[in-house]
């Protein structure tokens, strides 16, 4: 197996597993999944903060500390999450002996269709981490 | 037994051998919501006053609501999963008495998880959490519980026709956990996210089982927070029963509930 060979399957399912998730979730759910659940989640987590600092038992500093912890964290859904219900998924929509009976090679084929994801993973960390900033700066006012 | 309860009950009894047949819910239903607890705890931990009772109560609330909206989320997918939502449908039982019994007997799990987080917080953080009027949280605990459920009822009315139900159940999590202010005061809020909050029954819930968790002899304000509780509680079940007749209506005529 060739590395040209190996990157086009690689490419081709991390594409597909992308683009197959749109069969059940309508695009601007997915948008509204990734802007508004990471935004409130945010909030949960900063009016906690605020919540000590506003009664007098924590510095304003710990906003800083729960709004990048809550950012990084954002990861966890798309990488934990996604990538283990990649197979459930192919089970519940009758497509895993399909994919298990195709010539083509397992790894670059699960890498491909999990890397996807967690690419997916660092876009809400980059929604979550521009929530935290203005959070953070607006503590820092 | 009347005929809606024989309904509810089977329902009920049903959702619970599933629940303990697929003991995956436990990582939703049970540890995150005690987790978001350990890290409120663990961000407490210096506080002074009643800020373990907000954890902990609300770490409660949080593992109620997850539980319910789960189960009203899952329980029409898991119905296309098994290929029997058809037959739930075309049974001469109203739908919303079926979906009534499983959201209830979920919200039942989430207070056994309340149940559970106060002990680990007790035991294992050394929370105090002397409750001053038993009878009056226990009171306030179940009838946040309904309200929890009816709430349910809601989404899970409009999850029928939805292929993304899993995708709604996730999104609303943490919005009801913000606007309800299941962990901090509902007045750190802006004030424009406020109507959304005071018409959520799980807000005057959380407030009621924060007051007879506190003070002994309870105030006017606690019945007054009951009262609107149960107001509100009974317009879910209304709304509910409304969409619910809607939706099945709508599935029947077009024909297209497995595919939605």
């Amino acid at each position: 197996m060739s590395l040209s060979h190996s990157l086009r399957i690689f490419l081709s399912s991390a594409q597909f597993s992308f683009r197959a998730q749109f069969g059940w979730l309508y695009p601007p759910m997915y948008l509204t999944f990734k802007f508004v659940t990471s935004l409130a989640q945010m909030a949960f987590f900063v009016f906690v903060g605020q919540f000590l600092i506003t009664t007098g038992n924590a510095s304003t500093d710990i906003v800083a500390y729960v709004a990048i912890g809550n950012a990084m964290q954002a990861l966890s859904w798309n990488t934990v999450f996604s990538v283990i219900n990649i197979t459930s998924h192919d089970k519940w929509d009758g497509t895993l002996p399909l994919v298990l009976a195709t010539p083509a090679h397992r790894l670059p084929l699960f890498v491909g269709r999990a890397m996807i994801h967690v690419f997916d993973g660092m876009l809400s960390v980059g929604i979550s981490f521009a929530y935290a900033m203005i959070a953070i700066w607006n503590y820092t006012q | 037994m009347p005929r809606t309860l024989r309904v509810i009950y089977s329902a009920f009894r049903m959702a619970m051998l599933h629940w303990m047949a697929d003991p995956q819910w436990v990582i939703p239903n049970v540890i995150a919501p005690f987790v978001f607890t350990f890290v409120a705890l663990t961000l407490f931990k210096e506080a002074s006053g009643s800020f373990g009772l907000y954890a902990v109560l609300g770490g409660g609330m949080m593992g109620m609501w997850g539980n319910t909206l789960y189960s009203s989320g899952f329980a029409i997918e898991f119905e296309k999963w098994q290929g029997t939502l058809e037959e739930v449908v075309a049974t001469p039982s109203n739908l919303l008495h079926v979906i009534a019994g499983r959201s209830i007997s979920n919200a039942l799990f989430g207070l056994v998880n309340m149940v559970a987080i106060l002990l680990i917080a007790s035991l294992g953080f050394r929370v105090p959490l002397g409750v001053a009027n038993p009878i009056l949280f226990a009171l306030s605990i179940a009838l946040t519980l309904l309200s929890v459920s009816a709430l349910g009822l809601i989404f899970a009315s409009a999850f029928v026709l939805t292929r993304s139900a899993q995708v709604f159940t996730n999104g609303l999590e943490f919005p009801i956990y913000v606007v309800s202010g299941s962990m901090f005061p509902i007045g750190l809020l802006p004030f424009w996210v406020h109507p959304a909050s005071y018409t959520l029954g799980p807000t005057w819930g959380i407030e009621a089982i924060r007051m007879a968790a506190s003070q002994g002899n309870v105030t006017l304000a606690f019945w007054l927070n009951v009262g609107v509780m149960l107001l509100i509680t009974f317009a879910y079940v209304m709304v509910a029963a409304f969409l619910f007749k809607k939706v099945e209506t709508k599935s029947r005529r077009d024909g297209t509930l497995v595919q939605a």
